[in-house]
């Protein structure tokens, strides 16, 4: 059987963004972001002249991940709760204090310091997986890393 | 590679180790092409650059309601001593409604006379260096810079979240930070070693000054009306066409003495004013 191309690209890309999506928008569902982004990137009448989907899946995680910061208050609600020192949940291996740091970052920062700090690239990838210019970059991450520095000390 | 580097890395390492398998089967994104309605792919990209414009910033959302009390927690996160050490969040008694039984200030919105909804008005004015977050038990008095907060809301629908940070503009800024400045002051540079304040106000008795997204005018509001756009509601039928929110622009909050009197957004390029 022949792999049509989306679902190539699924398999090529999915573990990776999943991953992304945790480390910016929070574990718990982040393959339910994924598996949003994948079919709001599939249906966009853009999607086949797309010539970086990879960077194109990130925006769209991205994307995904804000979109359930504004309208999921309640559920993220339960989430913090969950992730509180008194009531932690097993499974969960994070720190409430990571949690409090990365929400004191943007969404846009969370995911530039993922790009720097853990994917390792350099500032011009970051800018080009994000699609962002290398200016805002580097200034998401200065401003980030000075918020989590006053937050780590 | 500092500590800093360090604990970055490290909290990315948590994360991602937390992280579930990713989605199995492609059938549920598969499907999505087969939908025989020519208006999903507009839909879902007119969704997607909604989403663009209005989650810029850290924003909060809470149910849109009606006309409410002001009901504030305020706590305050401050650095802790070491890198190690996880920040410390330190809880003040709520400024506006005590629920612990003490009596601190009270802070309340003031009620607005009737709004006309998206009203010009003038860009608000910028002070140099807003008002730090006060010492615990100390009520808000000045102008303060804030954002919404990016994160749960309180359990108040009827209030909003607010971060509260100290914020530099103009020379003020570019005094404070020196090098940095011309990158930070984009107009407001914010100080990470100072306190952030967190605050749940309930809004919809105050006067409120947007920003517009896309044409830079700013209007005059209700606070009823900012909750329902931070809520995903479409602006109120007198609002401009075009206009856009966004919460990323961040809000200059001005009590007197415990008092919740303005809120304004500042805009992303505006010059400071005396």
């Amino acid at each position: 059987m022949t792999m049509t191309t989306d679902e190539s690209t699924f398999r090529q890309y999915a573990a990776e963004l999943t991953r992304y999506a945790a480390a910016i928008g929070g574990p718990t569902d982040a393959d339910d972001v994924v598996a949003d982004a994948f079919a709001a990137a599939f249906a966009s009448p853009r999607w086949s002249s797309i010539e970086d989907r990879r960077a194109y899946l990130y925006r769209a995680v991205l994307n995904q991940v804000r979109d359930r910061h504004r309208s999921s208050s309640r559920r993220q609600r339960r989430e913090l709760k969950s992730l509180d020192t008194s009531c932690r949940s097993p499974d969960l291996a994070v720190r409430p204090a990571v949690v409090a740091v990365m929400n004191a970052l943007t969404t846009r920062q969370r995911a530039v310091l993922f790009c720097l700090y853990w994917l390792d690239l350099d500032i011009a990838d970051t800018a080009q997986r994000l699609d962002l210019s290398t200016r805002t970059v580097q200034r998401e991450s200065h401003t980030a890393r000075r918020h989590m520095k006053a937050l780590f000390r | 590679m500092n500590d800093l580097d360090n604990e970055i890395r490290r909290a990315f390492d948590e994360l991602v180790n937390a992280a579930p398998p990713p989605p199995s089967a492609p059938n549920s994104v598969v499907a999505f092409r087969a939908d025989p309605d020519p208006r999903t792919p507009r839909l879902l990209a007119a969704a997607a650059s909604v989403v663009l414009v209005a989650a810029v910033g850290m924003i909060t959302y809470t149910q849109r309601t009606g006309r409410s009390e002001t009901v504030a927690t305020s706590e305050r996160t401050a650095p802790s001593a070491s890198v190690a050490t996880p920040p410390p969040v330190q809880t003040e008694p709520p400024l506006i409604r005590d629920e612990t039984g003490g009596s601190p200030e009270p802070a309340t919105s003031v009620e607005s006379a009737d709004v006309e909804e998206y009203e010009v008005v003038p860009a608000p004015w910028l002070p140099g260096t807003t008002e730090p977050v006060p010492l615990q038990g100390v009520a808000y008095d000045g102008v303060y810079f804030a954002y919404l907060h990016e994160g749960p809301g309180p359990e108040d629908p009827r209030a909003l979240r607010f971060d509260v940070l100290q914020a530099f503009s103009g020379q003020d800024c570019l005094d404070r930070f020196g090098n940095d400045g011309p990158g930070i002051c984009t107009p407001f540079g914010i100080a990470t070693d100072s306190t952030t304040g967190r605050l749940d106000l309930g809004v919809d008795g105050t006067v409120v000054t947007v920003r517009d997204v896309n044409s830079t005018a700013n209007y005059r509001i209700s606070g009823t009306e900012l909750l329902s756009i931070i809520n995903g509601e479409p602006p109120a039928s007198s609002a401009p066409d075009g206009y856009g929110f966004s919460g990323g622009f961040g809000f200059l909050l001005t009590f007197d003495h415990g008092t919740l009197t303005r809120i304004d957004q500042p805009g992303d390029a505006y010059t400071a004013q005396q």
